[in-house]
């Protein structure tokens, strides 16, 4: 889907903020590219849509180099989402969703569609539609700015920082609800963040940058366990190792019942849909080695014990 | 109270007088604001894509408007003689800066956030203008016109003393007949017309304030 091939970039001349950078991003992942503030995350989000053109180098978007697209054709191929989510504050949400529509010259009856379609999947009443940006929250606004982003049908979707100014709770509720439209639509997804968690969260893919440079790329797993460079393993570190336990669930790891021990005797459980934080805290919390483990319909499916984590495989 | 009642006795009898007056000064307004607001949106439109235009242009407009206004008058009085033609001229460079300066304000203090979101969405050139960027510009643009017409009723009371027509014929021939009530009559019409006028405009902002915050 998307190609860089030893892309540079540098605003001024010796300062560079993409070095010598390769990269693939295929149909359907979902790429996060995480890094400290100023080691090019952006700049090379901004890339893949053409807001920044680069020095050197190839890229390559839909198996089309890049110079060959016209740079509007081009943008109107790419949904993007921003941090300060942009809304038009002159315009409803309904015309604000519709707007990639509307520059294409789309029927009004299809953009009334679309909007009122867009607005569902993201998770607000229709009677949003005819409210103005600023009659909304934070983090509405950001449901918006991801519906405005899908109004063309892009099969890519480029989001850069989209909850950064969204308040710890709401963000979590985002972060849900994005996995979940990745999951319903079958979109290619490159988002930027700065947020570890956000990071072990979201991604398929997991690109870690520093100065221009990719330091370290893989899945989930790769990047919390087998990190092959220095600074990905400080940088993600800990932190996302407990991010890592927060979101692989218990279902993940179920075993059977120790030899000796009968489902009967167990008197704590938890859900297989529940993060492997959750077992590991009542194991500890109670002084237990084993705890059962449920489905949702409450049926019995295994048991929990420390030793089970040995059965993620990698 | 004598003075206000002759005032008013003037107004009543000279009625087709001064009407007629009103009417001279309100096409001579009108024209130099319609020239005024095409001209001066189309050069804040253009110079706000350059910085260095910019600055020259308002630079220019600047210097223009320091100029005294019986100065401007005399000095095209020179070029294209007297009449109507002049005081357009004159009107138009003095009204220009308020608008040119304005639409040139508004357009580039739209915040970059939106003007990213619509250039990454695609939109050409001209749609971030007509779509985006002028509706957003556009209270502050009309907040400059406002001033701009209040100024250019108020400075056509002056076109009179270059041969041109509108109530500034009444305020000229009070002054030189020493015949106070009609330099005063004069004087209150064009205050009043440039009031209502100011009026009507202020309605027309406020209405697209209360959309575009």
């Amino acid at each position: 889907m998307i190609e860089f091939r030893d892309v540079s970039q540098q605003y001024q001349a010796g300062k560079p903020i993409i070095r010598h950078l390769s990269l693939t991003v295929s149909q359907g992942e979902f790429v996060v590219l995480i890094g400290p503030s100023g080691c090019g995350k952006t700049t090379l989000l901004k890339m893949m849509n053409g807001l920044i053109k680069p020095d050197s180098g190839e890229i390559r978007i839909k198996g089309k180099e890049l110079k060959a697209w016209d740079p509007i054709t081009l943008k109107r191929n790419i949904g993007y989402v921003i941090q300060q989510v942009g809304l038009f504050p002159h315009l409803t949400i309904e015309k604000n969703i519709a707007y990639a529509l509307d520059i294409q010259k789309a029927s009004e009856t299809v953009k009334k569609e679309r909007a009122r379609e867009l607005i569902q999947l993201v998770g607000l009443e229709e009677n949003y539609l005819a409210k103005y940006p600023n009659e909304l929250s934070g983090g509405q606004k950001q449901r918006v700015g991801i519906a405005r982003a899908l109004a063309a049908d892009p099969e890519i979707i480029l989001m850069d920082e989209p909850l950064g100014a969204v308040d710890q709770i709401n963000r979590g509720v985002l972060q849900d609800e994005i996995i979940r439209i990745y999951q319903t639509l079958n979109k290619t997804i490159v988002f930027v963040t700065h947020d570890i968690e956000e990071a072990i969260k979201l991604g398929t893919k997991i690109v870690v940058m520093n100065q221009g440079e990719i330091m370290e790329m893989g899945s989930r797993d790769a990047i919390v366990f087998h990190s092959k460079s220095h600074f990905a393993d400080d940088f993600i570190g800990n932190k996302g190792f407990l991010s890592y336990l927060n979101i692989v669930k218990i279902e993940q790891v179920v075993c059977p019942f120790n030899g000796n021990v009968s489902e009967k005797e167990i008197t704590l459980w938890v859900s297989a849909a529940d993060p492997l934080i959750v077992g590991i805290r009542i194991c500890l919390e109670n002084g237990v080695n084993q705890i059962g483990v449920r489905d949702g319909a409450g049926q019995v499916v295994g048991a929990f014990d420390l030793g089970c984590l040995s059965r993620l495989k990698f | 109270m004598e003075f206000i009642k002759n005032l008013g006795e003037l107004l009543k009898t000279r009625s087709d007088f001064f009407i007629e007056l009103l009417l001279q000064h309100l096409v001579l307004s009108l024209i130099a604001i319609v020239i005024i607001t095409v001209v001066g949106v189309t050069t804040g439109v253009l110079i706000a894509k350059s910085q260095k235009a910019a600055s020259v242009v308002i630079g220019l407009t600047n210097v223009l408007y320091t100029i005294p206004s019986i100065a401007m008058f005399g000095f095209f009085v020179s070029i294209t003689g007297i009449g109507n033609t002049t005081a357009i001229i004159a009107l138009v460079i003095y009204g220009l800066l308020p608008v040119i300066r304005n639409t040139y304000v508004g357009l580039t203090e739209v915040d970059d956030q939106i003007l990213e979101a619509a250039v990454g969405m695609g939109s050409t050139p001209w749609q971030l203008l007509s779509k985006i960027q002028f509706p957003l510009a556009l209270p502050v643009i009309i907040a400059g016109i406002r001033s701009m017409v209040v100024m250019t009723i108020a400075l056509a009371g002056i076109a009179s003393f270059i041969g041109a027509g509108g109530l500034g014929v009444a305020i000229w021939r009070g002054i030189t007949t020493n015949f106070d009530e009609m330099t005063v009559a004069g004087s209150l019409l064009v205050a009043l017309l440039a009031f209502v006028a100011d009026g009507i405009l202020g309605i027309i902002e406020k209405r697209l304030l209360r959309r575009t915050k």
